[in-house]
């Protein structure tokens, strides 16, 4: 697994390549609250080049979230394959990651909630 | 701590002379010396005295030599290093005494200060030896342990099938397979009256020790509500607030849990998250159950879990898994997959439980090849039989 780390706008964008799973889980959790420690508080989870995400993935981003909860902060999840999307499904976790098909869909979605709040 | 050093040399007066090198070291037990003349003596010493740590060993001596002595003490199973003393110049038999594990040598005459100094370095290096064989012990301990674990964890699910000789109304047959000594999935089923049997699968976040615990728990809660008569959604919701209610570690866990009728074939049963089953229809056929009855548990407190239902005619099958199984990965890191085990249940309309089960899972083993299991692989089939009391199926 690989993780590419951008910005745009307030938003961090975290572009995951290959496979989420008990082994690299851990990584990205750590890149996630890195971000969130440096006074990130919106992030944007690139899932295009993912082809996989285990039970410890989703326990990894349920860990983030709740963190970010308690900043007010938020994760979206953009591009999910169809297979991803079917885990996040099954497991009941949809409510809690709003998917988006594109980076930009999820980047304007986070940026139009900003403005009306 | 008091380090012993064994000098082997056959000139006399050696002794003193260490004795007087030596005596602050001596004085203040940091050193202590014993004294043999051949490597005879050498190695009666080091049989009486088993905290010998180095040796010090001239070479050309009567009765044993100093290379000799090399073999045998490579021969003992002791933690000893060895530092041979030798002639200036002397290097074949240098090279011989460090082909034989000696861990340094000095030259005569001796200098004290270097036979100090790789003293020194030659209890540091016994040290690490010592530091490296206590890791190991516990490491040992530490797999002894996880054997263990291993044990109860799969004594805790049941293992004798069939697992209920006289009920002739249904046949059912489980396998686990952890991808390490331990695992997050598991599987139950029990009666919980005369005509009612309950079935659970399950599988926790994450892997191996962390997940072999939240695996106990969860099943215990599972069960102690389920013998309750509670209704699946019911004993969801409960198991799920009570894995809430202390879970810091966000662990949650994934599970289907499901009440069979054995004198009707009705199904009444809560998927909290957990894969979809399957229904093998006994004239050929099957069935996705994709009925969601609520989120993964061990996650958020107060979540809503809804019962679905089915019917088994008799001669049909239901079968729940993991997604260890679906999940198998090849060599090339490619998903075993829904499309291949749907296709490989419609050919088992006719097997028994436990042919169900050994096909899926030999076929997914196969399917994966040489690629290490990544995670657990679990499977569980209850095929129903009828008990003849089923009431008329209903024309569609």
């Amino acid at each position: 697994m690989e993780i590419k780390e951008s910005t745009s706008g307030t938003s961090e964008v975290l572009t995951i390549t290959g496979k989420i799973d008990v082994t690299t889980s851990g990584q990205l959790q750590d890149a996630i609250i890195a971000g969130i420690n440096r006074g990130g508080c919106d992030f944007v989870l690139d899932l295009s080049g993912a082809d996989y995400i285990s039970s410890s993935g989703l326990r990894v981003l349920l860990i983030v979230i709740k963190r970010l909860k308690e900043q007010g902060g938020r994760l979206v999840i953009a591009a999910a394959s169809g297979h991803i999307r079917e885990v996040f499904d099954i497991a009941g976790f949809t409510p809690l990651f709003p998917m988006y098909p594109t980076i930009d869909e999820a980047l304007a979605a986070l940026a139009d909630t900003q403005q009306k709040q | 701590m008091t380090v012993k050093i064994l000098v082997v040399d056959d000139e006399p007066d050696l002794e003193a002379l260490i004795r007087q090198k030596f005596r602050r070291q001596i004085r203040d037990n940091e050193l202590m010396f014993v004294f043999a003349h051949n490597g005879i003596e050498a190695l009666q010493a080091i049989e009486q005295e088993k905290d010998i740590e180095l040796v010090l060993t001239d070479i050309n001596m009567p009765e044993m030599d100093g290379l000799t002595l090399l073999l045998k003490l490579s021969e003992l199973k002791r933690l000893l290093k060895a530092i041979v003393v030798s002639a200036y110049g002397d290097l074949d038999n240098i090279r011989t005494a460090m082909n034989r594990g000696a861990f340094d040598f000095l030259t005569k005459p001796i200098d004290f200060r270097d036979l100090e100094i790789t003293i020194q370095k030659t209890l540091e290096q016994i040290c690490m030896l010592k530091q490296a064989v206590n890791d190991h012990d516990k490491l040992l301990a530490i797999h002894r342990e996880l054997d263990i674990a291993r044990e109860i964890q799969m004594s805790i699910v049941p293992s004798e099938f069939p697992p209920f000789p006289g009920r002739t109304e249904l046949d059912i047959y489980a396998m686990m397979i952890a991808a390490q000594q331990v695992g997050g999935d598991f599987y139950d089923f029990f009666f919980i009256d005369e005509k009612r049997l309950g079935f659970v699968i399950a599988d926790v976040s994450g892997k191996g020790i962390p997940a072999a615990l939240f695996m106990a728990v969860s099943r215990t809660l599972l069960k102690t509500m389920a013998l309750k008569q509670q209704p699946p959604a019911e004993c969801l919701y409960t198991v799920n607030h009570m894995l809430c209610g202390d879970n810091a570690p966000e662990m949650f866990v994934t599970l289907f849990y499901g009440i069979l009728n054995v004198e009707t074939g009705g199904l009444e049963f809560c998927n909290g998250g957990h894969n979809y089953p399957y229904i093998l229809r006994a004239g050929g056929g099957v069935e996705m159950v994709l009925s969601r009855g609520g989120m993964a548990l061990g996650i958020f407190d107060d979540m809503p879990y809804v019962n679905g239902a089915e019917t088994l005619r008799p001669g049909d099958s239901f079968f729940l898994y993991t997604d260890g199984v679906t999940e198998a990965q090849n060599v090339a890191g490619e998903f075993y997959g829904d499309p291949r085990l749907a296709e490989i249940l419609a050919g088992l309309s006719d097997g028994n439980a436990q042919n169900i089960i050994d096909t899926v899972v030999n076929d997914a083993r196969k399917y994966a090849g040489e690629a290490p299991q990544s995670d657990d692989i679990t499977a569980l089939a209850i095929k129903y039989a009828g008990s003849g009391n089923e009431p008329v199926a209903k024309l569609s």
